[in-house]
Parts: C-alpha cells; sequence; structure tokens
C-alpha cells in the first residue's frame, strides 16, 4: 500500500476541501458585505420573487452550520479507515454535493441581493441559476469520488495475540471496565446545553433540539463495560442507560486494539451490528475492546483495561465450549 | 431536583473502577474472603485509586451468582478495615490506603499459609512477635 500517497490524499479530502468548502459558502457574504440589504431576501416563490427574508447574521450562521456539517462529513469520511472502498467514495460524493449545493446557493442568494435598497426589491432567482448550483454541487462530488476511489479498508491490525486473563476452570469471574470521553465532547455537552437555555429565553420550543443533542452527547461521556457468564453489557452516561447487551453465544473471541475515533467514523456510536456488521462504541482514544461476533460481525468498544476484558471474555468462552 | 443535579455532579469527578473479580466455589476459603481479598489486592496494587467507585454489590452478585449478601459482607469487611467507604445513593467508594491495603493483603496470605501448615493462632502470634 502506498500509505504516504494516501496520507496526502486523507489529508487533501479531509482538511483542504473541507475548509474550501467553508471558505467559499461564506466569501460572498464577506465580498460584498457593505452592498447587501438588511435583512436579505433568502426565499423566492416559483415566479422567481422573493418571499421570504433573514438578517446577514442569521444567513452567516446558517451557512456556517450547513457548510461545516457537510465538511464534517468530509473529514469524516475520509479518514475513515474501517469502510470498503465504494463506501467511502459514495460518502466524499454525497458529502460533497451538499457541501457544493451550499456554497452555490448562497453565492446565489447575495448576487441576487447585491446592492438592493430593501429585500423585497431583490432580484430574480432564474432557473438556470438553480440548474446551477446542482451542477456546482455534482462537480464537487465527482472531484471528491474520484480522489476518494483508492482509500480503502485499512483497518489497524490487533495488537498482541488472543489474551487470557488465566481464569481456572470452574471458577465464576466478571470483569468492570469503563471508559471516560476527553474534553471535546463534555466541551460539545455543555455547550449544547447552555444554547438549549439560552434559545429558551426567546422561544422554549426552539431549545428542545440543542437539548436532545446535549443529552445524546451526555449519554457518550463515559460507558461501563461488564464482562460476565451472560456476556457483555456496555452501560452508557450518568445514569447507566440505556444498556447495550451482547450474549457471550454471539461472540466468537475477544481482542485488544488501539482506536483512533476517526478512523470509526468519530464519536458516539458508529456504524451499526445489523447493516454494516460493524459497530463502534468511541468515547475517546485509546485502548479499546474487539469482540468478534457470530455472523462476521464486529463489535468495537473503547474502554481502559481491554486486555483484561478481553483476556475473562476469550477465557469464559473457553470453558463454555 | 438537587439529588439529580448533585449525582451529576458526583458523576463528573468521579470514576468507575476497572477490574477483574474471579471466585472459585471448590476453595476453602468462603467466597465473601475471596471477593474482599480479591478488591484489597487492586487497592494494593494501585490500580485502584481514592475515589474511585466499587461496582453496585447487587450487579457483581447478578454476574458472579452469587448472594446479595456476600457481596455486601465482602463490602463491610473492606469499610471495617477502613479501606472504602459506604455512603447512601453514592455507593462504595475506595479509600486510597494503598500502604494499609497491601499490608492487611499480606497479613491475610500470612495467616491463611499459618493455617495451612496447621499452626494455632497463639502459634502465628508468637511468631509474628518475633519480628517485632
Amino acid at each position: 500500500m502506498n500509505g504516504s500517497g494516501h496520507a496526502a490524499r486523507r489529508a487533501l479530502l479531509g482538511i483542504v476541501l473541507p475548509v474550501v468548502v467553508i471558505v467559499v459558502a461564506l466569501l460572498p457574504l464577506w465580498l460584498f458585505r457593505g452592498r447587501l440589504p438588511q435583512p436579505l431576501a433568502t426565499h423566492w416563490n416559483l415566479h422567481g420573487q422573493p418571499n421570504g427574508a433573514m438578517p446577514v447574521m442569521g444567513l452567516v450562521i446558517l451557512v456556517t452550520v450547513l457548510a461545516g456539517t457537510a465538511a464534517a462529513g468530509m473529514s469524516v469520511f475520509a479518514w475513515r479507515r474501517n469502510a470498503g472502498r465504494r463506501e467511502i467514495s459514495v460518502a466524499l460524493a454525497a458529502a460533497g454535493f451538499l457541501g457544493g449545493q451550499i456554497a452555490a446557493v448562497n453565492w446565489l442568494t447575495v448576487l441576487a441581493n447585491l446592492d438592493a435598497p430593501g429585500w423585497r426589491q431583490a432580484g430574480h432567482l432564474h432557473l438556470p441559476g438553480v440548474l446551477l448550483t446542482v451542477l456546482a454541487g455534482g462537480a464537487l462530488a465527482a472531484i471528491l469520488a474520484w480522489l476518494g476511489r483508492g482509500l480503502e479498508n485499512t483497518a489497524p491490525a490487533i495488537t498482541g495475540g488472543m489474551p487470557s486473563a488465566g481464569l481456572a476452570p470452574g471458577a465464576r469471574a466478571v470483569w468492570v471496565g469503563r471508559a471516560r470521553a476527553g474534553w471535546v465532547l463534555w466541551a460539545v455537552t455543555i455547550g449544547s446545553f447552555a444554547l438549549a437555555i439560552l434559545t429558551s429565553f426567546r422561544a422554549p420550543v426552539a431549545g428542545v433540539i440543542p437539548c436532545i443533542v446535549g443529552l445524546a452527547c451526555l449519554v457518550f461521556t463515559s460507558i461501563r463495560v461488564i464482562a460476565d457468564r451472560a456476556g457483555v453489557r456496555i452501560a452508557y452516561g450518568p445514569f447507566g442507560w440505556p444498556v447495550q447487551r451482547v450474549q457471550l453465544a454471539d461472540i466468537r473471541q475477544a481482542t485488544m486494539l488501539h482506536v483512533e475515533p476517526m478512523a470509526w467514523g468519530g464519536w458516539g456510536h458508529r456504524g451499526s451490528l445489523k447493516i454494516m456488521k460493524r459497530a463502534a462504541i468511541v468515547v475517546r482514544a485509546g485502548e479499546g475492546l474487539r469482540l468478534e461476533l457470530t455472523g462476521e460481525r464486529t463489535l468495537v468498544i473503547t474502554v481502559d483495561g481491554a486486555e483484561q476484558g478481553a483476556g475473562l471474555i476469550n477465557d469464559l468462552l473457553a470453558a463454555g465450549r | 431536583m438537587g439529588r439529580i443535579a448533585g449525582s451529576l455532579f458526583y458523576y463528573c469527578y468521579s470514576i468507575n473502577i476497572t477490574m477483574l473479580i474471579a471466585i472459585d466455589e471448590r476453595s476453602t476459603e468462603p467466597l465473601f474472603r475471596q471477593i474482599a481479598s480479591q478488591i484489597r489486592r487492586a487497592i494494593a496494587g494501585g490500580k485502584v485509586q481514592a475515589g474511585q467507585r466499587l461496582p453496585a454489590a447487587r450487579e457483581l452478585a447478578g454476574s458472579l451468582d452469587v448472594n446479595l449478601h456476600t457481596v455486601l459482607r465482602a463490602f463491610g469487611e473492606l469499610r471495617d478495615e477502613g479501606l472504602v467507604e459506604m455512603r447512601r445513593g453514592r455507593g462504595v467508594t475506595v479509600l486510597g490506603r494503598r500502604q494499609q491495603a497491601d499490608l492487611r493483603q499480606s497479613a491475610r496470605v500470612l495467616a491463611s499459609e499459618a493455617r495451612r501448615q496447621g499452626l494455632s493462632g497463639a502459634e502465628l502470634l508468637r511468631l509474628v512477635k518475633e519480628y517485632l
């Protein structure tokens, strides 16, 4: 494998292009900042007449969030290592399409508003222009798909052999492990709750979404992993709920590995055992437990003391056979 | 509400421990002693630090397939030794007297070895006194 070529391509796809998408999307707002009505027209009816407006700052925030989401999508998939070639290409193309379209739509919006005395006097949004946005999205999607075509499964090798905890035959045992999130997840959690409180002052309903995001993040700020004769249980968050269970009978073997969150698609519960036959519970970088399940499925869990846990699971499996 | 906030705050800085507990029913040692002994060894080995929480008694009892009272008795023994603290709603936290745990564990090993060799309690005490 040409590792350095891949690294350069990943950097281009995962860092350079996402930044370019955000910059290009926001550029017209900065370039023409003195020549736009306040608020500016952001929505047009089928005849091309403006029928909706938004403060300039509102559009800046909206475009930042949308372009940021597309850029984050590109970034995540570019660094992803546990996916097949086609999966990466398609995901990159989708993120690129979204990013290209957002950038193009923002350019059209700003140009239509240029030098208008008020948003109702903003220019028409013509059909060719709208088609152009689809073309821009398509072009970026094609570039990303082409660049991403060679990036394939280079999942890091399992470290060490088959661990054992040295459980005596006939003995019973339990292993309890835990993992705590780093500051990033805590910052997002606290930020979301702060946003929820702040938006609630304006409109209580608006606080619901950041509150849900905050709760979803809170659940991943720590996990507890319990391995015993029943199998493996993963209890999430401060309340130990929800709980995910894996039956011992469904486990073929357990090993330890090093987890890079970006290689698994980021933090949280990534993938799906049912659909992708691969899932990862990622709350931090570092050591993790890798469970090879029946039906060629793999579950990865970031947890401290993973080697001891993997050892006990293997011993329990050996005792049951 | 205050209780939820309190336990959330507690959660932010307290840590659950990572440990392995194995018990063997065929051993002559009672099960609660085996459990206490392994927790003590984890504290003595420095794997478990002050402020960390032990797994809930009910959870351990379920996983190890022993009576809840067996686990509670093990926790009680560790509390009496001053190694852990039991507080309502907060579970069992380690006080982190590592050296004390180490010494107690050594004493326990010494006692069981003496028993195995057929020494009486008085004889063992006399033996220990020789080194004081």
